[in-house]
């Protein structure tokens, strides 16, 4: 690519295109003549946040923040949603390909046993799709749990080309009866129905959302009793803006 | 809070931001606080100056502070420094959500309003100097360039959008950006 003098300011200012930016920065990082030249032109934006008006976050900001980053790398069920006609929970743990070889070393060799590591090391398996998926760049939505549920939360990823999910933190299983179910909600206030799930064991759980998310503001979960039509429960959490 | 490293006998409490960002890379959770305790109350004025509501700029710190501590390996120092790349986590994602509402738009600086604090120490006195500074700078600037800049920045929108905004070619709304700058650049220089 040539060299960018003339996107500079835009760049800087953030006023390009998503495309064009990420031009940009390519070039810059690997330009020093533009890389100089943005750096100069970085003073004056510095100076734009400088000249801001002081405004104070809420003091549970930085404990939220700090919460969310601290997240252990989680016990995941992994739940296939209601809508697909069964609900299957299977425990396991991030991958530990040793613990595979030790429940292979330590397994008797039986019928019995040999199912047991198979199912161990589906499960695995699983797990380390799961933290594949995590770790693909995406889209990020963090919900808040309200109410009862303060404390919890979710956090939906939003890979590009792929299914869109959330991860869960500290919720609790759903009362007998009930179900937890994910929404999405758009600019005119339509609450579309998402996933359902039971969850009845472990803390953190990742959930398929269901449906496409593209063009919706905002997401939330509430609490129901039934896995299909309006939303007629409590907010368990809901993000701010999508 | 200050994240605490000891070296050698020595307590630092005031690690640079390039030691923060190593702390961020080894996964130490006290530097992300000491990184949100010196640049989160200008990420979260970022964020609201852009999207007007506190609950959505809190959303927009968070989602950034985060996306730092995921990202701290792909920082590079011979690309900016760490506030720089922190505060342009802030930008890009408040915009990116403001880009999706269509009906906000925030007014131009000189509607923001500064709150006097009752508790202002030398140290917000002297930081209060340095604001003003820089707040008569911006003021110098023609309007038109100042306007452009400041829809730009805080106001997310592209050059085709503001050229179709303010009624001008694209040629002109680059050239109010690139002058404008290069104006403040030029005083911010002579005044430092």
């Amino acid at each position: 690519m040539s060299h960018v003098i003339d996107d500079l300011e835009l760049y800087i200012l953030g006023a390009l295109p998503p495309e064009e930016d990420r031009a940009v920065a390519d070039h810059v990082a690997g330009c020093d003549g533009c890389r100089r030249e943005a750096d100069a032109l970085e003073a004056a934006v510095t100076a734009l946040q400088d000249a801001l008006p002081a405004h104070e976050p809420s003091p549970e900001l930085r404990d939220r923040i700090l919460a969310s980053a601290s997240a252990p790398q989680p016990d995941v069920l992994r739940v296939v949603p209601a809508r697909t006609g069964s609900i299957t929970l299977r425990r396991a743990s991030l991958p530990t390909y040793g613990l595979v070889a030790a429940a292979v070393a330590l397994a008797v060799l039986s019928i019995g046993a040999l199912r047991q590591v198979d199912t161990l090391r589906a499960e695995i398996d699983e797990s380390h799709t799961i933290g594949l998926r995590v770790s693909q760049p995406a889209k990020t939505w963090y919900m808040s749990g309200v109410d009862r549920w303060q404390g919890a939360g979710g956090m939906l990823y939003a890979p590009q080309g792929s299914t869109a999910f959330v991860v869960f933190r500290d919720l609790g299983p759903a009362p007998a009866g009930q179900s937890y179910t994910i929404w999405l909600v758009d600019a005119e206030g339509r609450w579309i129905r998402g996933s359902s799930f039971a969850s009845t064991e472990g803390r953190v759980r990742m959930v398929d959302v269901g449906v496409p998310v593209d063009g919706f503001d905002r997401c939330a979960v509430t609490l129901e009793t039934r896995t299909e039509g309006a939303r007629q429960g409590p907010i368990v959490m809901q993000s701010r803006f999508y | 809070m200050h994240a605490i490293r000891t070296v050698a006998g020595m307590i630092d409490l005031d690690p640079t931001d390039e030691s923060l960002m190593a702390d961020l890379v080894e996964r130490r959770l006290p530097a992300l606080g000491t990184l949100y305790d010196r640049y989160g109350r200008l990420a979260y004025a970022l964020a609201y100056r852009i999207l007007g509501e506190p609950e959505a700029a809190e959303d927009v710190v968070h989602d950034a502070f985060l996306l730092a501590w995921r990202g701290a390996p792909g920082f590079r120092r011979d690309r900016g420094s760490a506030r720089g790349w922190l505060l342009s986590i802030v930008h890009h994602r408040a915009v990116d959500v403001l880009r999706r509402k269509t009906a906000f738009r925030p007014a131009p600086l000189e509607a923001a309003e500064r709150r006097a604090s009752d508790a202002d120490t030398a140290e917000e006195a002297a930081r209060n100097v340095e604001e003003e500074g820089v707040r008569r700078v911006l003021a110098a600037l023609p309007e038109a360039q100042r306007r452009t800049i400041e829809l730009a920045y805080f106001g997310g929108y592209t050059q085709v959008e503001l050229a179709q905004l303010m009624g001008v070619p694209l040629g002109t709304v680059k050239g109010r950006m690139r002058i404008g700058l290069q104006k403040m650049r030029r005083a911010l220089e002579h005044a430092g």
